[in-house]
C-alpha cells in the first residue's frame, strides 16, 4: 500500500514534469471516454432503464395474430378469453389510444384519449397526484383521469377539478384524478392525455372479428416470457374462439419497453459501437504516446532495476502512471459527456425517453471502470517493454556498432495501422449514411411540398354522421379556397410522409378478368382539388370533380404504379373493378391516372393506389367511417406568409368547423424534411465519430513518425553522410507514413466489408459495399496521413548529419 | 604518452610523394572553423593549410579536442568551414549547398566511422548497398556487382545475409570499409577506425586499409593511437586547431602537462 501511494505521488510528479504529454493524453482519452460515456448513458436511459412503472420489466404487450389480423389489436371477446384463461399474468389491461378533440373552458384542444379498463392504473402500479385512479365501478360510468399537462393547460392547475366534468368525444366524463407529470402512457406519444374508462358498442362487445384494442399484461412474479408464451400458445391451440383460422394463428408477447424504444435500438447500439471504436482509437494513441515516452525512460528503468526494483514493481509503477492519466482523462470525459448529453436532450427531445437521459451512478461506475481499463491497456505495452530493460543497459556505453529501432517502431506502426483501419470503418459508415441521405433527398416524391401546409381536424364526436362531417369538410375547403392568397385546398385520408394515415387496402377484381387474390390496392379518399394542391400530375384521363358524388357513377383515379402493374402497355381508362375492402361497394370505373407519390416515408416507393372522391363513399359503410369519420387531413397551397396562412386556416376552421380541434398545423416541406431527421442524426453522429477518429489517427500517424524520427536521428545522419539528400530523407519518411496508412486502409477495407452488412438496414439507394464511398474515404485518409507525415518528415530532412553522428 | 608520440614522425619514412610526384586531391588553405555557443566563441580550427595527394595515405593525430574530427568532417563535406579555401579534385567545395555536398559525399568520399555506424535493420549486403541507392542512374545489377566486389575485398562476402548484430566488432568495421569502398570514392576518410576494436581486430583493419592504399586508394585517417598512425605514409599533427610539426606538438604537450 505504501508503495502504491509512493507510485501515485511519483506518477503525479511525472505528469507535472511532462505537461504536454499529460495534456495531450488526457484530452485524447477525454474525447473517447466522453463520447462513450454519453452514449452509454443514452443507451442505459433509453433502452435499459426500466420504465417508471412498478416492476416495469414484467409488463408485456400481448396479442393473438393471424393472417386476417396481423396487427397488434385484439377484439374485446378475445381479450376476455386471454384475461380469464392465462394464469401466467397477474393482470391483463385493455386499452385504445386515439387523438381526439376535448372541449375545455378555453375552447377545443387535441388530446390523446386513452380508453382503458378499470384495472389499468393498478396494473401499472402508479398513484395519482390528485384524487384517485379508476375503480371497478367506473367501468359503467364515464370517468376520466387527466394528465398533468392537460390539467395545467386546460384546467389551469385547478386542484378542485376532481368531480368536475370534461367533454371528450362529445361525451361528458367525470374527472376522478390527475396523474403526476412523470406519468405518461403510452410512453413517448403525448403529455397531453386523458385516460377514460373504455366504452364499448354492442357490436364491439361481441364481435371477435372487430379488433381495436391493445392488451398489456403483467407477468406474475417468477413467470418467464418463454413459459407465458408457451401457455398462451397452448391456449390458442385449444380454443376454437381464439384460433379462427387454425394454422396461422399464434400467440405473441414482448416487453412493453420494446414497443416504446424498439425502433431506436439498432441505431443506438450502432452509435455505441462507434463510440467504443473511437475510444479504442484514443487508447491506441495513448499507448503509442506512452511507448514513445517510455523510450526516453530506458535509462531510468534500468537504473531502478540495477538498484533492485523487481519487474512487478516496475510494472506497477508504469501502470499506476498510466491509470492516473486515464483517470484524469476520465474526469474530463465525464464533463464532456455531461455537455454532450445536454445537447442530445435538447436537440432530440421528440424521441421517446430522450428527456429521461441522465448520467446516473451505474453509467458513472462503468465509465470509471472503462477509464481504469483504458489506463491498464494503454500502459501495458510500454510497461512490459520497460519491465524487460536489462539492469546493465544503463551502465553500458551505447552507440558502438549498429543501431536499430525496428521492433519498437513496428509495434507503434501496427497500432497506428489499426487506428487507421478503425477510422476507415467509421468514415465509411459516415460516407454510406451521407450517400443514403443524398439518395433520399433526390428521391422523386411525386408531389411538390413547397408552399403547402397541412393540418388535421379531430371531431368532437366519433359517432357523428359521416355525411354531416363531409358537409363540414366541404364547406371548410370552399372557404379556404376563397381565402385570398390560398391557391387551392384539398382533403386526403392518406397523405404521403405523414404521421397520420388511415390505411385501407385490399384485393380487387377487374371486371371481365378472373380474380387474383394477390392483386392489392390501397385506397385514399380525397377531395377534387387534392391533386392540384399537391401538384400531383394527371398523366391520363381526368382527376376527380365536384360532380363525383353518390348521385353519379362511381369513379376512381389510379396511380401510375397501378396502371403499369395491372395494365402494362395498355390504357386503363374506362376499365372497371370491384373493390374488396368491404362487401357491397359498387364497381368503380377508372377515369384517370396520376403520378405515383412516395408513401409514409421517402424511402417507401408508392405501391398501387386508388383515389376515390370522399363524397362518393357510401355514408353508412365502415370504410367511409374509418376514412372520414375519425379525422380529416387537409393540404393547403398558398403563397401567404406562414403566420398569415395559419391565422386564415384557424379562422376558417372556427367558422366552418367550430366543434373540431385543429392539430399539427405545419409547413409540409418541413414535415418532409423532418422525416429524414433520424437518418440525419445517424449521419451526423457517424460523421462526428469519423472526423474525431480521423483527427486522432492523424495525431497517431504524426506521433509515431515523430517518435521514429527522434529514434532514427543517428541513422538519418549516417544516411546523409553516405550521400542521401534531404529530399531522399523526406521521401523516405513520407513513404513510411503513407505505408502505415496503406496497411491500415487495407485492414479497414476488410473490416468495413464485414461490418457493412450490419448497416444495410440503415441504407437507401447505396450498396453496403459502395466502391465510391470506400475509395473516397481511402483518399481522404491517405491525404490526411500524408499531411500528418509531412511535419516529422521535414524535421528528419532538416537534421544536421554531423550533429546526428555526434548524438551518441 | 610523450614517449609514444616521440616514436612517430613523418620523417622516419620515405614519403611516396618524394619519389613519385602526384597531383593534389585535396587543397586546403587557411581553413577556420568557429563554433558559437551562447556567448562563447570556440575556434576549433585556426588557419589550417593541408594538401593530400591522390593515392596518399595520411594520418591525422593530435590530442583530444585538437580539431582533427572537425577537420575530417569539413574534408568529408559533413560540415562547412567558417573561413578559408577548400578544393576537392581541383574544384572549390567550401560554399556548396546541401544537395551538392550530398552528391559529392556520395560519389567522391567514403566514410569509415569509429562506431561503424551500420544500420541494424539492414543486412550486411543492404548496408553496403546503401550509398549506391542514393546514386541516381545506377542500375540494380551494377549495384549488386559493386557490393559483391566490395565485400569480397574485405573478405565479408560470406556474411552478406547477416545482420550487423550477428557480427563481431572487427567484422562490422570491415563491412563499414566495404560500404565506404562500394561507391569507388576518390578518398576514404576514416575517423578513429580502430577506436572500438581490440588490438587484434584493430590491426586487421589497419592491414586492410594498408592493402587498399597499396591498390591506389587515397586515405585520410584520424587516430590518436601512434601504433596505427605509423601505418600511414604521412602523419599530420594537430594541436589547438593548427597543423604543427612533431617537435612543436611534443613541446606543446609538455607545456600542457606542466
Amino acid at each position: 500500500m505504501q508503495n502504491l501511494v509512493q507510485d501515485i505521488r511519483y506518477a503525479l510528479r511525472q505528469l507535472r514534469k511532462a505537461p504536454g504529454f499529460a495534456i495531450t493524453s488526457a484530452l485524447t482519452l477525454a474525447l473517447g471516454l466522453g463520447a462513450t460515456t454519453a452514449m452509454l448513458a443514452v443507451v442505459e436511459s433509453v433502452l435499459v432503464r426500466p420504465l417508471a412503472f412498478k416492476n416495469a420489466g414484467q409488463l408485456m404487450l400481448v396479442g393473438v395474430s393471424d393472417s386476417a389480423n396481423p396487427g397488434q389489436e385484439l377484439s374485446w371477446p378475445n381479450y376476455l378469453s386471454l384475461k380469464h384463461d392465462l394464469p401466467a399474468f397477474a393482470d391483463l389491461v385493455a386499452y385504445t389510444e386515439l387523438p381526439t378533440a376535448a372541449s375545455t373552458p378555453d375552447g377545443n384542444d387535441v388530446v390523446l384519449d386513452v380508453e382503458t379498463t378499470a384495472n389499468f392504473f393498478d396494473a401499472l402500479g402508479v398513484k395519482p397526484a390528485l384524487g384517485r385512479t379508476f375503480i371497478a365501478a367506473d367501468e359503467n360510468n364515464n370517468a376520466a383521469v387527466l394528465s398533468d399537462e392537460f390539467w395545467r393547460k386546460n384546467m389551469h392547475a385547478d386542484r378542485s377539478v376532481i368531480g368536475h366534468s370534461v367533454k371528450i368525444r362529445d361525451r361528458l366524463y367525470t374527472v376522478v384524478g390527475v396523474m403526476p407529470a412523470s406519468f405518461q402512457f403510452p410512453v413517448g406519444i403525448s403529455d397531453q392525455s386523458v385516460w377514460t374508462t373504455i366504452a364499448l358498442t354492442d357490436n364491439a362487445k361481441t364481435s371477435r372479428g372487430f379488433s381495436f384494442i391493445q392488451v398489456l399484461g403483467r407477468l406474475k412474479p417468477g413467470v418467464t416470457q418463454a413459459s407465458a408464451t408457451a401457455q398462451g400458445e397452448a391456449l390458442v391451440r385449444g380454443s376454437h374462439d381464439l384460433n379462427a383460422d387454425n394454422a396461422s394463428t399464434h400467440f405473441w408477447l414482448f416487453p412493453y419497453l420494446n414497443t416504446v424504444v424498439g425502433d431506436q435500438r439498432p441505431a443506438l447500439l450502432a452509435m455505441l459501437a462507434g463510440c467504443f471504436i473511437l475510444l479504442l482509437i484514443a487508447c491506441v494513441n495513448i499507448a503509442n504516446l506512452q511507448i514513445a515516452r517510455a523510450t526516453s525512460r530506458d535509462g531510468e528503468m534500468s537504473l531502478r532495476s540495477a538498484l533492485g526494483a523487481s519487474r512487478a514493481r516496475i510494472l506497477q509503477q508504469i501502470l499506476v502512471e498510466s491509470v492516473m492519466l486515464s483517470l484524469l482523462g476520465g474526469g474530463l470525459g465525464l464533463g464532456l459527456a455531461a455537455v454532450i448529453l445536454r445537447f442530445i436532450r435538447r436537440t432530440y427531445s421528440g424521441y421517446p425517453r430522450f428527456q429521461e437521459i441522465a448520467l446516473d451512478l451505474p453509467t458513472f461506475t462503468v465509465c470509471f471502470v472503462i477509464a481504469i481499463l483504458c489506463g491498464v491497456a494503454a500502459g501495458l505495452a510500454p510497461a512490459i517493454r520497460l519491465m524487460k530493460t536489462a539492469p546493465s543497459a544503463s551502465l553500458q556505453q551505447s552507440g558502438a556498432g549498429s543501431y536499430s529501432v525496428t521492433r519498437r517502431s513496428k509495434l507503434t506502426s501496427v497500432l497506428v495501422a489499426g487506428e487507421v483501419a478503425l477510422t476507415f470503418a467509421l468514415l465509411v459508415a459516415g460516407g454510406l449514411f451521407f450517400r443514403t441521405l443524398k439518395s433520399l433527398e433526390h428521391v422523386p416524391l411525386g408531389f411538390d411540398s413547397h408552399n403547402v401546409s397541412t393540418f388535421l381536424l379531430w371531431p368532437q364526436s366519433g359517432n357523428a354522421p359521416v355525411g354531416a362531417q363531409e358537409d363540414t369538410y366541404d364547406q371548410l375547403i370552399q372557404r379556404l379556397q376563397h381565402t385570398p392568397g390560398i391557391q387551392s385546398a384539398g382533403l386526403v385520408t392518406s397523405l404521403p410522409i405523414s404521421n397520420f394515415t388511415m390505411h385501407v387496402n385490399g384485393s380487387f377484381k377487374m371486371v371481365g378478368r378472373p380474380e387474383n387474390k394477390q392483386d392489392r390496392i390501397e385506397y385514399a379518399a380525397v377531395s377534387p382539388d387534392y391533386f392540384k394542391t399537391m401538384s400531383i400530375p394527371i398523366i391520363r384521363g381526368r382527376g376527380l370533380t365536384r360532380e363525383d358524388t353518390l348521385a353519379a357513377a362511381p369513379v376512381i383515379v389510379v396511380n401510375e404504379t397501378f396502371a403499369n402493374r395491372y395494365f402494362p402497355g395498355k390504357n386503363p381508362i374506362g376499365q372497371q373493378f370491384l373493390a374488396d375492402p368491404e362487401p357491397g361497394l359498387p364497381a368503380f370505373t377508372i377515369v384517370g391516372v396520376v403520378g405515383t407519390t412516395v408513401e409514409s416515408q421517402v424511402s417507401n416507393p408508392g405501391g398501387p393506389f386508388g383515389f376515390i372522391s370522399y363524397r362518393q363513399l357510401p355514408l353508412t359503410s365502415p370504410m367511409s367511417h374509418f376514412m372520414i369519420g375519425i379525422a380529416g387531413q387537409f393540404a393547403v397551397r398558398s403563397s401567404l406568409p406562414q403566420a398569415s396562412l395559419e391565422r386564415a386556416i384557424r379562422e376558417a376552421v372556427k367558422q366552418e368547423a367550430p366543434t373540431y380541434a385543429i392539430d399539427h398545423l405545419e409547413q409540409y416541406e418541413q414535415s418532409v424534411n423532418d422525416s429524414l431527421k433520424t437518418r440525419k442524426l445517424a449521419l451526423n453522429l457517424a460523421m462526428s465519430f469519423g472526423m474525431l477518429a480521423l483527427v486522432l489517427a492523424a495525431v497517431g500517424v504524426q506521433g509515431v513518425l515523430a517518435y521514429v524520427v527522434s529514434q532514427r536521428v543517428r541513422e538519418i545522419g549516417i544516411r546523409m553522410a553516405l550521400g542521401a539528400t534531404r529530399q531522399q530523407v523526406l521521401q523516405r519518411f513520407l513513404r513510411q507514413g503513407v505505408a502505415m496508412a496503406l496497411y491500415g486502409l487495407a485492414a479497414g477495407w476488410v473490416v468495413s466489408l464485414i461490418a457493412a452488412r450490419w448497416l444495410k438496414s440503415f441504407l437507401y439507394g447505396v450498396p453496403a459495399h459502395d466502391f465510391i464511398t470506400f475509395v473516397v474515404v481511402g483518399i481522404i485518409i491517405l491525404t490526411v496521413a500524408l499531411l500528418a507525415t509531412l511535419l516529422p518528415a521535414r524535421r528528419a530532412a532538416s537534421i544536421d548529419p554531423m550533429q546526428a553522428l555526434r548524438s551518441e | 604518452m610523450a614517449t609514444t608520440y616521440s616514436s612517430i614522425s613523418t620523417t622516419e619514412r620515405e614519403p611516396i610523394m618524394a619519389q613519385t610526384p602526384r597531383e593534389n586531391l585535396i587543397d586546403i588553405e587557411g581553413l577556420t572553423k568557429v563554433f558559437y555557443t551562447d556567448e562563447i566563441e570556440t575556434h576549433a580550427l585556426s588557419g589550417i593549410h593541408l594538401s593530400i595527394a591522390r593515392g596518399e595515405y595520411v594520418a591525422m593525430s593530435g590530442p583530444s579536442g585538437c580539431g582533427k574530427s572537425t577537420l575530417l568532417s569539413i574534408i568529408g563535406l559533413l560540415d562547412t568551414p567558417s573561413g578559408g579555401k577548400y578544393q576537392l579534385n581541383g574544384k572549390p567545395v567550401e560554399n556548396l549547398n546541401f544537395a551538392e555536398r550530398s552528391r559529392i559525399r556520395n560519389q567522391e568520399i567514403g566514410f569509415i566511422f569509429q562506431s561503424f555506424n551500420l544500420i541494424g535493420d539492414l543486412t550486411v549486403y543492404e548496408n553496403v548497398e546503401l550509398p549506391l541507392t542514393y546514386r541516381p542512374g545506377m542500375t540494380a545489377p551494377e549495384r549488386k556487382r559493386r557490393v559483391q566486389e566490395s565485400l569480397e575485398r574485405v573478405a565479408m562476402a560470406h556474411r552478406m545475409r547477416h545482420y550487423p548484430s550477428q557480427l563481431s566488432g572487427g567484422q562490422q568495421q570491415r563491412v563499414a570499409v566495404a560500404r565506404a569502398l562500394a561507391g569507388s570514392p576518390s578518398i576514404l576518410l576514416a575517423d578513429e577506425p580502430t577506436g572500438n576494436l581490440d588490438s587484434r581486430n584493430g590491426e586487421a583493419v589497419m592491414e586492410l586499409l594498408e592493402a587498399l592504399h597499396s591498390d591506389g586508394a587515397t586515405i585520410c585517417m584520424v587516430t590518436h593511437d601512434p601504433r596505427f598512425a605509423k601505418h600511414a605514409e604521412r602523419e599530420v599533427h594537430l594541436f589547438d586547431g593548427k597543423v604543427v610539426s612533431e617537435e612543436e606538438l611534443r613541446k606543446q604537450m609538455a607545456e600542457v602537462r606542466l
